[in-house]
């Protein structure tokens, strides 16, 4: 099964401190031109997961194949390469670098016409940052800066973007807006995973999720199903209201 | 032959004691409250020269000649050295740790500069003579002075391990320790962190500043050359080989150290024609830079030293490979 | 008091600031205070004085000086490949020795790593080469009056025009290069350059081989216009960390005129308090900074 597979996890043990592992053989499956959404309570290992796919934390057992080749122990910056851009919770922009340079940055691997090109497209799927091009993105809001952040994953045109928590901070109108453009993205034909706290917005846009919790899977299925589910909701997302995006 | 030798042996323990007391003074700064003291040998200075200016006979167009008994020279430097850190620890202890190291480093050089220039006051590049060393009535007897120095210097070695060892295990160590394990904490008892860490500097620069003067009591002359940035450096290379943030490492370390360096000198002296001596010497610290270096390492916890050797509190940032 | 102190420090400055870049991009790439940057600078004089003693010993008629300078073409060519070597050596110090300590150390132990390697740098060169301090060349410069009381020697004007060449450079490279960028990258979050492709072990390589580089050069017009000795580096170390911190950490403007202001406040500083006296004026400079505005004149972080 996953063999077929865009991104296929499996028995993932992994932590920052060696001996501590924060995943105890999770296991997820993404397959091409999906949305998944992984959910769970505070301290399940939702970051922790797709930080190690992205090879950012180590890992001490288990496997993660991308496009079927393997990329467990593959150096960060490695992985980019092979299609898989990653959007960090905070600290997502470079602040010091304007709009124009933070995307001039991820676009290295292209050639100088094709990175041409994909900036003038991110312009156009993001025209907040098309006007302030030349600003640094320190002066940037918080929208703004999720936006970048987006952007910048997308440059590279990735086969597979993962976010962290994309929502985090931002205003319900904001929220909408990112899951918007996120349905948009996927419409172009990039896959999408994301870790969230608002099981809400993402089950609305989602195609599958996950949850987690304890570093385990504890519960997976269609996104609309999970939504439903009293005891899923009541046992991970802190109850119905919670599900629902109340405060 | 034989007296030759034990006479070698008292002096070589003797001079690595002395050393050991500046890195006791050295542990509390660094391995206690995990402050990164790269001036070391101007607070040495500083004990050496105010003992030196107290002790020794009238010289003129110089500043000192009190001719005062040894003891209070000795007291003197503790009190100047103490003072000189509780200068530099009010305007440096609140930078960060990399910046308190480049000052710490610019305070030594300072002072140095002071000592070289300031003839009047320090005796300028020809430095003080006839310090008046203990026992001196007996240097015609080497075994008994050689005997009577070592008691005596043995026995300060001790006395400060002693006071220094109750310091840490009472009290005033456990809020020290508690202020580098998590200062939110201490602070939020009551303790003053700041204060606390400007009392572990200066009681550390007024041990450095005792044992400067031990050291120019010991040999009877005192230069600017003497408190260069290598004395700092091998200071700091008998404190991580001993094992920082332990006392019974820095004597160690002290001893493992300067036995180490006096080999290396035999050897420099045996391999060396004499033309090429100084030439010489220069390789022994080069020999010693990569010990420290191989000793970081290998073993950063050095022979004693305990697993955490720095605290979380003094971490900079981490940034991989 | 002419204002024959003004030229001086700008030369001094000029050189400072040059060896104030590589420190301040090792500083915020690499995040802690470099000890060894100043013995890079005289082991740049020192490598490329060997060099050219060996051009001019195979070639020995190519030695003749070009124009007014003092030097010919054997120190011109023994300086780009002596740029070279010092970069090397340092990617070697770091290979052998901070590497590793980063690894899995804190950013202080590479500290006292740093200082006992400029130590033994130092002192090895006291082994190799004496230190009796040595010249590139006996050629006597005619220094040229420019009015006011101020004369230079063209070997002086050829460091300020070397310097603000390299500084241009730099400047360039920083801004319009994707190495550049992705030096600043590095330089303010290395995790993030992680995630957007950047090989960041490969940058802090590049960082020391320019590092390394322009201490070099830095140490080739020392020597041309003072002279070679093994401790020339390290007298200049209290010197780069005041304008490195003065700029602001990160900032190469701020480097070169940290290294500016750091040059003429000592030569002018010397004519109050002696040239004795010339170390403690840099380190007076840099107290003031620390201890009133720490993140510098164009820092961005402190």
């Amino acid at each position: 099964m996953s063999g077929s597979a865009l991104l296929a996890v499996d028995n993932l043990v992994a932590g920052y401190e060696p001996g501590v592992p924060i995943l105890r053989g999770a296991h997820l499956r993404v397959d091409a031109g999906e949305i998944v959404v992984i959910l769970g309570p505070n301290g399940a290992g939702k970051s922790t997961l797709v930080k190690a796919v992205a090879g950012l934390v180590p890992i001490a057992a288990g496997s993660i194949t991308l496009a079927g080749r393997d990329i467990a122990g593959v150096p960060a910056h490695e992985i980019v390469h092979r299609g898989l851009a990653f959007v960090p919770q905070t600290e997502n922009v470079f602040t010091a670098m304007t709009i124009a340079e933070n995307l001039q940055l991820s676009g290295h691997v292209l050639t100088k016409a094709a990175r041409t090109r994909q900036i003038e497209a991110m312009y156009v799927l993001f025209p907040d940052l098309a006007r302030q091009r030349q600003l640094a993105a320190g002066r940037l809001s918080g929208g703004q800066r999720q936006m970048l952040a987006i952007a910048r994953a997308l440059m590279i045109e990735p086969k597979l973007l993962m976010l962290d928590e994309p929502s985090a901070g931002l205003s319900p109108k904001l929220v909408g807006t990112v899951f918007a453009k996120l349905t948009d993205i996927r419409g172009s034909g990039v896959t999408i995973l994301l870790v969230e706290q608002n099981a809400r917005a993402a089950l609305a846009v989602a195609d599958r999720a996950y949850v987690l919790a304890e570093g385990q899977n504890r519960h997976e299925g269609p996104a609309a199903a999970l939504g439903s589910d009293p005891l899923v909701a009541r046992l991970y997302l802190g109850g119905m209201a919670a599900a629902r995006g109340a405060p | 032959m034989i007296l030759d030798l034990v006479s070698y042996g008292m002096f070589f323990l003797v001079t690595a004691l002395s050393y050991a007391i500046i890195c006791l003074g050295l542990n509390i700064q660094w391995g206690q409250t995990g402050l990164f003291n790269v001036g070391v040998a101007g607070f040495v200075a500083v004990g050496a020269y105010t003992s030196a200016l107290l002790t020794t006979p009238e010289t003129p167009g110089r500043f000192g000649g009190f001719e005062l008994p040894i003891a209070a020279g000795w007291i003197g430097a503790m009190v100047a050295a103490g003072l000189c850190s509780a200068v530099v620890g009010a305007i440096t202890l609140r930078l960060r740790a990399d910046y308190l190291a480049i000052t710490t480093f610019g305070i030594a050089v300072a002072i140095q500069l002071v000592a070289l220039n300031a003839q009047g006051l320090t005796g300028g590049p020809f430095g003080i003579g006839f310090i008046p060393r203990p026992f001196g009535s007996l240097a015609d007897r080497p075994v008994a002075f050689g005997l009577a120095r070592l008691a005596l210097i043995g026995a300060l070695t001790l006395a400060v391990f002693w006071a220094l060892e109750r310091l840490a295990r009472g009290p005033w160590g456990r809020v020290l320790r508690a202020i580098r394990e998590d200062e939110a904490a201490a602070s939020s008892l009551g303790k003053n962190a700041t204060l606390y860490r400007l009392q572990a500097f200066m009681l550390g620069g007024a041990v450095m500043g005792l044992a400067g003067a031990v050291q120019a009591h010991l040999i009877g002359f005192i230069a600017p050359d003497n408190y260069v940035p290598a004395l700092t450096f091998q200071v700091w290379a008998m404190l991580i080989v001993g094992g920082s943030g332990n006392n019974r490492g820095a004597v160690l370390g002290a001893i493992v150290v300067w036995g180490l360096w006096s080999l290396s000198g035999l050897a420099v002296s045996a391999f060396f024609p004499p033309g090429q001596q100084a030439r010489a010497a220069a390789l022994q610290i080069v020999a010693i830079g990569v010990m420290l270096a191989v000793i970081l390492l290998l073993r950063p916890r050095g022979l004693l030293g305990e697993d955490k050797t720095v605290s979380r509190h003094v971490e900079g940032a981490e940034i991989g490979p | 008091m002419t204002l024959q102190f003004l030229a001086d420090g700008l030369v001094m400055g000029a050189m400072t600031g040059l060896g104030a870049i590589g420190v301040t991009l090792t500083y915020s790439i690499l995040r802690f205070a470099n000890f060894t940057h100043g013995d890079l600078i005289s082991w740049g004089a020192y490598l490329t004085l060997t060099l050219s003693l060996l051009i001019g010993a195979a070639l020995p008629s190519a030695g003749a000086p070009i124009g007014p300078f003092s030097f010919g073409w054997p120190i011109l060519a023994a300086g780009l490949a002596a740029m070279l070597l010092t970069g090397l050596l340092a990617l070697a110090l770091d290979f052998l020795l901070f590497a590793r300590l980063r690894r899995r150390g804190t950013a202080i132990i590479m500290v006292i790593a740093s200082f006992g390697a400029s130590l033994a740098l130092r002192s090895l060169l006291e082994f190799l080469y004496t230190p009796a301090p040595t010249y590139f060349s006996r050629e006597l410069q005619i220094a040229i009056p420019l009015g006011a009381g101020i004369r230079v020697t063209p070997d002086q004007l050829c460091t300020l025009a070397l310097t603000a060449a390299l500084v241009a450079a730099m400047h360039l490279l920083l801004t319009r290069s994707h190495i550049g960028r992705a030096m600043r990258a590095v330089s303010e979050n290395p995790a993030l350059a992680r995630v957007v492709g950047i090989n960041v072990a490969a940058v802090i390589r590049t960082t020391w081989l320019i590092g390394g580089a322009l201490a070099c050069a830095a140490g080739v017009m020392l020597g041309l216009t003072v002279q070679i000795r093994p401790y020339m580096g390290f007298d200049l170390l209290l010197p780069l960390f005041a304008a490195a911190i003065l700029g602001g950490i990160g900032s190469v403007p701020g480097a070169v005129a940290g290294g500016l202001i750091v040059g003429l406040a000592e030569s002018a500083g010397v004519q109050f308090i002696g040239a004795n006296y010339r170390a403690a004026i840099a380190f007076l400079l840099l107290l003031l900074v620390l201890l009133l505005k720490p993140t510098g004149l164009f820092g961005v972080r402190p």
